[in-house]
């Protein structure tokens, strides 16, 4: 079996997800976008952005709001009531069921429904690259046999087998991933563009019950738009005098900044409206300019806040509950981004709501989610752990260099040549250290070896791979390989990544208290490093290439050498007091070094020394600060 | 027999993980290709979201200037349209032409030629051929008429 896609089919806008490696994400639309409007125009087959756009001009034949004529009877109150607030028309169809009307032609909601099914299903194709047949369509918790089963045709009708329909607060809570939590009552508050939902939903062993559902079917964010319009309007009236509400451009900017200003008040508690030019009055022109706090925004919405609460008192009492049994709050649909919205259900449930998940996205999540569960998608997938803390070896100056950082999907491997610290070193020691932090002895110790036999080289160049290994059980297997001789020594580690949450969590702890320690102490060992590369290739130039230079200057340098040598071995030499030495001594050989530049050109015109790399030069520098070497 | 029955069940295991392996592998290699194609359409569109953002400052220059008709502010929004273009963002061109909802939106419908466009309320533009926003426009209707 292919991909089951998962679809939330909503009231006002549609959403697309599925599951990959495990894990269920949206779909983009072609468009771009993460949600698509639920409008269609039939007859040209628009659906989504481009439907709205030309909604204005095509109002009779563009169809909106259809979820609410679902398997509804044309006499029924939901038909009549969604006929009233609709410009299409809305007629008596076969057995009585409401129909849509467009031009001659009547059109079933499954039909409509179809054809915003049909770009899920060719948004999904495009995105996934292959042909999908399957879905996992939401429905309502309140929906009758009549409204899923006009769901479920709808699918057919696209092209879908529909594998399942899901109860929109199921796939929520799905999403949130309350399924592999405890048994708990647990209440999804879902308040959309249009409707709102509120639901009980009881979870016990994977099997999700709903006790309760309520909510109103004709409540929703563009009410709230709606009263920041009217606002905006009558205080430009009461500022300038001028009706707004007759001028359609004006209005078109207003609603603009209206939705602006409200998602902006989620973050920030003030913002700005600015739409210059917005009108003319005695042939001069009118600047729009106001703020709103969101204290205004939750003042003028307050009454439509409050209105959901009678849903959620009437939805514990239907269930037999108490506020003091739910176990778990959590928000679903774009509204419940609102601080004041998510204030007020704290306030009545008396707990933290959960909104860990995308509120928009959380339904489509969930109906993915439960098609990989049908496809066998979500069992089947093993979980793959992380490394929980990063994992590394000792450097040079006591550094610890990582190989495997922090949450790295295992299996995985990680190789790094590294080098030796002095001349004709003949071993080195892999010392494997896991932690956070930069120096080593604050790390955790997981294991040591030695790799010997390396042949007599100077410092820096022989080249030694180390390579971490971590398998899907956590083992670890760190080698060490002398790439001249192939000679290699290894050692394996049990349970590298299975440490317990308190370890990992005072680790993390430990790296973040002692950052500001650490980085200096970091800086400090990187400075060493430094000076130490400075005096160990400066003496090496002095060896090789030493009749070059005048006495005096060799007196100078070797002077500044031995001082800058005090410098580091000085345990507790300061990282300003080693910087000012190494810098004093770089320049004496600087200096040294282009005399000796200037000397050989002039004995040797066009032909530049290439023996020796003078001390303290550009080049040296680099290598020295990216050289690591093992201790 | 009892052999037998173990050996399908540990062949059945096998064909089993070796699905679920290749699932992960195709989930893998589709992320990968995604991951090649989104990230060229990223560089493209990397700017996307501050242009828009500038083009709502343009729009309010162009009205200063449809009240102001001042010489100085006209080279401003020259300035700005060739900065714009150079960036590879195009004007929707809406003049006299069939309404199209693919780069417009409709805000009014006024009396004019039956879904042509007969005015602009907001320029409309693209980026490498993608509506960044599209052009508002004010569509004909003889009825209206």
């Amino acid at each position: 079996m292919g991909k089951i896609i998962g679809i939330d089919l909503g009231t006002t806008n549609s959403a697309i997800a599925v599951m990959e490696g495990g894990i269920a994400k949206i779909i983009p639309t072609a468009e771009g976008r993460n949600i698509y409007p639920s409008i269609v125009e039939p007859v040209k087959n628009l659906v989504g952005d481009v439907a709205k756009r030309q909604m204005i001009l095509n109002a009779t034949n563009t169809v909106f709001s259809v979820k609410r004529l679902m398997g509804q009877k044309f006499s029924g109150k939901q038909s009549q009531k969604t006929k009233e607030i609709v410009p299409f028309d809305i007629v008596e169809g076969k057995d009585g069921m409401a129909v849509v009307r467009i031009g001659d032609k009547n059109y079933t909601p499954q039909e409509i429904s179809a054809k915003i099914l049909q770009k899920a299903k060719s948004d999904a194709e495009k995105y996934l690259g292959s042909a999908v047949t399957d879905a996992v369509i939401t429905v309502p918790a309140y929906f009758d046999d009549s409204q899923r089963q006009a769901t479920k045709q709808a699918g057919e009708i696209a092209g879908l087998n529909v594998q399942r329909i899901v109860n929109e607060p199921t796939a929520a809570a799905l999403a949130y991933g309350l399924d592999k939590g405890k048994n708990e009552t647990v209440v999804v508050y879902d308040l959309g563009g249009g409707t709102f939902d509120v639901s009980i939903l009881e979870l016990g062993d994977g099997v999700f019950e709903v006790k309760a559902t309520n909510g109103d079917t004709f409540l929703g964010g563009d009410d709230f738009d709606r009263r920041i319009i009217e606002y905006i309007v009558a205080e430009f009236k009461k500022e300038t005098g001028v009706d707004l509400s007759q001028d359609k451009q004006a209005l078109q900017r207003i609603k603009d900044s209206a939705e602006k200003s409200k998602i902006e008040l989620s973050s920030a508690t003030e913002t700005e409206i600015n739409q210059p030019f917005i009108t003319q009055k005695d042939g001069q022109p009118l600047h729009l300019t106001m703020k709103l706090t969101r204290t205004k925004l939750e003042e003028l919405v307050s009454d439509l806040i409050e209105k959901t609460i009678e849903p959620c008192k009437k939805a514990l009492s239907d269930a037999k509950l108490e506020k003091t049994q739910i176990g778990e709050v959590i928000l679903v649909g774009g509204m419940t981004r609102m601080p004041k919205v998510q204030q007020v259900v704290k306030d009545f449930f008396g707990k933290e709501p959960n909104r860990s998940v995308n509120p928009d996205e959380a339904v489509a999540l969930g109906a993915a989610i439960q098609g990989g569960v049908i496809s066998g998608d979500v069992k089947d997938i093993l979980l793959l752990d992380v490394t929980p803390l990063t994992l590394g070896i000792e450097t040079m100056g006591s550094v610890m260099t990582p190989l495997i950082e922090r949450n790295t999907t295992v299996p995985t491997t990680k190789s790094q040549i590294f080098s030796t610290a002095s001349d004709n070193q003949p071993q080195v020691e892999i010392h494997i250290l896991q932690g956070e932090r930069p120096m080593a002895q604050d790390n955790k110790t997981l294991g040591s070896f030695i790799l010997d036999g390396i042949p007599a080289a100077p410092r820096g160049i022989p080249q030694i791979e180390v390579s971490f290994d971590i398998d899907a059980n956590g083992i670890l297997n760190v080698t060490a390989k002398d790439k001249a001789t192939g000679k290699e020594q290894k050692i394996t580690i049990k349970n590298a990544t299975n440490l317990s949450d308190e370890e990992v969590e005072k680790m993390k702890q430990d790296a973040q208290r002692y950052e500001a320690e650490d980085k200096k102490k970091k800086e400090l060992a990187d400075k060493r490093n430094e000076a130490d590369t400075l005096i160990i290739q400066t003496r090496k130039v002095l060896k090789d290439a030493g009749e070059k230079f005048s006495s005096e200057a060799k007196d100078e340098m070797e002077k500044a050498l031995t001082s800058l040598e005090a410098e580091v071995k000085k345990t507790d030499a300061s990282f300003e007091s080693l910087d000012s030495e190494l810098k004093k001594a770089t320049e004496i050989m600087q200096k040294h070094a282009e005399a000796l530049y200037k000397a050989a050109q002039e004995n040797q015109p066009g032909q530049g020394s290439d023996q020796t790399t003078p001390p303290g030069s550009d080049e040296n520098k680099k290598t020295a600060e990216e050289g690591e070497v093992v201790s | 027999m009892v052999k037998k029955t173990k050996n399908q069940d540990l062949l059945n295991k096998i064909s089993e993980l070796e699905e679920s392996y290749k699932r992960v592998l195709a989930d893998y290699h589709n992320q990968e290709r995604r991951h090649k194609e989104s990230q060229s359409e990223i560089i493209q569109m990397a700017n996307a979201s501050l242009i828009e953002k500038m083009l709502l400052v343009l729009d309010a220059i162009e009205l200063a200037q449809s009240h102001l008709k001042d010489k100085g502010l006209n080279m401003v929004i020259d300035q700005f349209e060739k900065t714009l273009k150079s960036e590879g963002v195009e004007k929707i061109d809406t003049k006299n032409k069939e309404f199209d909802p693919m780069t417009m939106d409709c805000v009014e419908v006024v009396p004019g030629k039956n879904n042509y466009v007969v005015s602009l309320s907001a320029e409309g533009y693209m980026l490498h051929n993608k509506v960044l926003r599209p052009a508002k426009v004010r569509v004909g209707n003889t009825s209206n008429q």
